[in-house]
């Protein structure tokens, strides 16, 4: 049961970054795609979104079959998918913070947080809640 | 009398080896060195029941294949040497990896003993070894041993007088499967016509080394009457994916032999194992990576972008408060001079940090070695070793230590490509050029453009070692083994501790040769007395008016030939010479208006500037580093002139390329 939760949980995610993936390279080769999608023109941006979401796709199969070690793919997902978050929020706070200190924060919109990278992070964070610890805790501090 | 017999110690490094070679020979050895080369050769004596034994230490390898020296000397040893019987030393804590080396002696049907050392360090983490089954299954006899504590010595002498006492010894062979083996019979027929041959060399294990395509074993043959038979064998054949072939069916030999005779090596996966099956894969490795180095430059450029706003306050605030100094050539020379030339390097010292940091953590983590380890495959096909990625990595810090740490690599071609194609790496010193003019001329994806950068000088570096394999630098790389640390949480302290040990270099460079280069090109661009300064009546204008014809067909003009000629001594310096000579002392973001303002610069103006930053000559350390590691002023002029063309090149097409779109 555990490991068809963990399969599930792994397709909707897989799919989600996949497919967003794809939207941000297909916004950056259409011009005008990105004003009508919530996902950035960035080729990039995509390319990575698609790999977190190919790496959580490629443990389903091994998953949904309990095979040993499938559950990697899983984890690797969810810790890129919270490195990339931070990555997005680091980004995006910086831009914050300059425009704090030295433009007019008015102008700033918590809408510039809104990009696919961040907002998939956020059921990665779930992800890691539910089963993180019992992966992860066999890794000692550098 | 006594009876006299010679053994040799095989093994891979670090399994213990020299410890039990002392323990054997206690202070009863000689050092020396094998003939016709620089390796140290170790041998010793001992008296063991009636019977003098010679003890020759040979050097640590994990297989006995000719990609190395060591290796080399270690196979002319057995094959040559005779000895009468070679021991194994063998890491228990280590099985699977070890055992490969022992797949490779059974073949060479040498009287063989394993010593199966550091046995105590596999018992205490629970590794219970049954040494009888293990002797059965290899048909050799295996001995417990603790080179340390001299536990097991008199035990391995008595098997290896027993061992030197029977014969005759046939080779274990292991079987390569229904593809290889016919092409292996078909070898061994073949080199059956020179009896002369096959009597010094066992005809299997000659096949098997002529079927992976290995260099030495072709030399043995060159003059033998068997020679065109083999070779009209092995020109149907894929020299690389037959030895992928008998490797993988070598491991999956011990595979099935490793459960078999230790109830607990045989571990569940770690979450380091896990970890690695994802990273390491081979479909998903090297996206997984490119991921990685693409997050690690789009925080570069985007999270240090208040701290340089802050940087360049300060900096617009000193300007001001300089101008107020007398006399006007002193407020020049401090506005223009140091605060415009060093301040606009300055205000680049948190990409510097944040790319180190983020270095760090990657390096610490442990996921820098599982880097090295998936490009390995790409390396190699492209002629190099794999070994020659973590030169490169380090690279993005400094080339200076990355061309140092090329002394890990034991083959002198695979070396010197190595040293050769690392200026091509873009350091931490390009960035600043890099970020200023990707944020001015492509404000869109600054992050993507400077990581297109960096991606362009791995690929030049890739295509360089290419070429120089193909024409000036021949051979074939040695294989990659390194044992993977296991990952670790990187802490904070841990890894600013390493940034600021790398990026505090910049800090130094910035007081030192970067002030002494802004105040001589400030005073290159304010004399003669009585121009305008930084005009082209200037020192600096005329040197950089004489130069640019050279640059003219790249876009560049003078003060940007100015800046390429002076960042010789120092990449920062392209940076502090075009706040020089744009005179921004006084306003902060004078450079970046200056630019945008000046005609002769667009985006693919400044896509060539940058490209040829990237790769021109290497800076005046750098180049310090190549002569001295090189020994030879041959190649390092070759690695300046050679990097001007490539950079020349690419700019060039660049701007040309640019031109016929911007046409259309």
């Amino acid at each position: 049961m555990n490991n068809e939760i963990k399969a599930v949980f792994a397709t909707v995610m897989g799919a989600l970054y996949l497919g967003f993936g794809i939207l941000e390279i297909g916004s950056w080769i259409v011009p005008g795609l990105a004003a009508m999608v919530v996902a950035p023109a960035d080729i990039l941006g995509g390319f990575v979104l698609c790999v977190i979401g190919l790496v959580f796709l490629a443990g389903v199969p091994g998953l949904r079959s309990g095979t040993p070690g499938a559950i990697a793919f899983l984890f690797v997902g969810l810790l890129l998918s919270l490195a990339f978050g931070l990555v997005a929020i680091l980004t995006t706070g910086a831009g914050w913070l300059e425009t704090a200190l030295f433009g007019d924060l008015a102008e700033w919109s918590a809408a510039e947080m809104a990009v696919p990278m961040l907002f998939l992070a956020s059921g990665s964070v779930a992800g890691y809640a539910a089963w993180g610890r019992e992966f992860f805790r066999g890794i000692a501090r550098a | 009398m006594a009876k006299k017999i010679t053994i040799a110690l095989a093994g891979n490094p670090n399994v213990g080896k020299s410890t039990l070679f002392t323990a054997i020979t206690g202070t009863r050895q000689h050092t020396g060195n094998w003939p016709g080369v620089t390796v140290e050769k170790k041998s010793g004596s001992v008296r063991h029941r009636d019977t003098d034994i010679e003890v020759v230490d040979l050097p640590g390898t994990y297989s006995l294949t000719a990609y190395s020296e060591d290796e080399v000397i270690a196979r002319d040893f057995i094959i040559d040497g005779k000895p009468d019987v070679v021991v194994q030393v063998v890491d228990a804590t280590s099985l699977e990896r070890n055992l490969y080396l022992t797949t490779q002696l059974s073949e060479l049907g040498v009287p063989l003993v394993i010593a199966l050392n550091m046995a105590d360090a596999a018992e205490q983490r629970g590794d219970i070894i049954d040494r009888k089954k293990m002797a059965e299954f290899l048909e050799i006899p295996v001995v417990r041993t603790v080179g340390s504590r001299g536990e097991g010595i008199g035990d391995l002498l008595d098997a290896v007088i027993r061992e030197s006492g029977t014969s005759p010894h046939h080779e274990h062979s292991i079987g390569y499967g229904d593809r290889v083996e016919p092409v292996i019979a078909d070898l061994v027929e073949a080199l059956r016509q020179d009896p002369g041959l096959t009597s010094r060399y066992p005809p299997r294990w000659l096949a098997v080394r002529l079927l992976e395509g290995d260099g030495d074993a072709e030399k043995k043959i060159t003059a033998s009457r068997a020679r065109d038979a083999v070779y009209t064998i092995l020109s149907g054949v894929d020299a690389g994916e037959y030895e992928a072939m008998m490797a993988d069916r070598r491991y999956e030999v011990i595979s099935a032999v490793l459960p078999q005779v230790c109830t607990t090596c045989v571990r569940e996966m770690t979450a380091s194992d896990l970890i690695d099956r994802v990273v390491t894969s081979r479909y998903l490795g090297i996206p997984i990576f490119l991921a990685l180095m693409w997050g690690a430059f789009e925080l570069t450029f985007t999270a240090a972008s208040p701290f340089m706003a802050m940087i360049e306050a300060v900096q617009a605030y000193l300007a001001v408060a300089a101008t107020g100094i007398r006399p006007e050539w002193l407020a020049t020379l401090v506005g223009d001079g140091l605060i415009g030339g060093v301040g606009s390097v300055l205000i680049f010292l948190p990409n510097i940090f944040i790319l180190l940091f983020l270095l760090a953590i990657l390096e610490d983590s442990g996921y820098l070695a599982r880097a090295a380890f998936v490009m390995d495959r790409l390396m190699y096909s492209i002629g190099l070793p794999g070994r020659s990625f973590i030169p490169m990595l380090v690279g993005f810090g400094c080339n200076v230590p990355a061309i140092m740490a090329t002394r890990t690599i034991e083959d002198r071609n695979d070396r010197l490509i190595t040293i050769l194609i690392n200026p091509f790496i873009s350091c931490g010193a390009r960035l600043p050029v890099f970020v200023l003019f990707a944020g001015l001329f492509f404000p869109e994806n600054p992050g993507t453009v400077i990581f297109g950068l960096y991606v362009l000088g791995i690929v030049v570096a890739i295509l360089s070692a290419k070429l120089f394999r193909a024409t000036v630098l021949p051979g074939k790389p040695s294989p990659f083994l390194m044992e993977m640390p296991p990952y670790r949480l990187p802490t904070a302290m841990t890894s600013v501790r390493h940034m600021w040990d790398r990026g505090s270099m910049y800090i130094r460079k910035a007081g030192g040769i970067i002030l002494i280069g802004a105040i001589v090109i400030w005073a290159l661009a304010a004399y003669p007395a009585g121009v305008e300064y930084g005009s082209a009546a200037s020192y600096a204008g005329m040197i950089g008016q004489a130069a640019q014809p050279l640059f003219a067909p790249l876009g560049f003009n003078w003060e940007m030939t100015v800046s390429l000629i002076f960042g010789f001594v120092a990449k920062e310096i392209v940076i502090a010479s075009l706040g020089t000579l744009y005179g921004v002392g006084e306003d902060a973001g004078a450079l970046e208006g200056a630019l945008l303002a000046d005609p002769a610069l667009g985006c693919v103006t400044a896509l060539a500037f940058m490209v040829f930053v990237l790769l021109y000559l290497p800076c005046l350390a750098t180049m310090a580093v190549i002569r001295k590691e090189t020994g030879s002023w041959k190649w390092t002029a070759f690695s300046v002139i050679f990097g001007t063309a490539v950079a020349y090149l690419l700019a060039l097409v660049i701007t040309k390329a640019g031109a016929v779109i911007g046409g259309v």
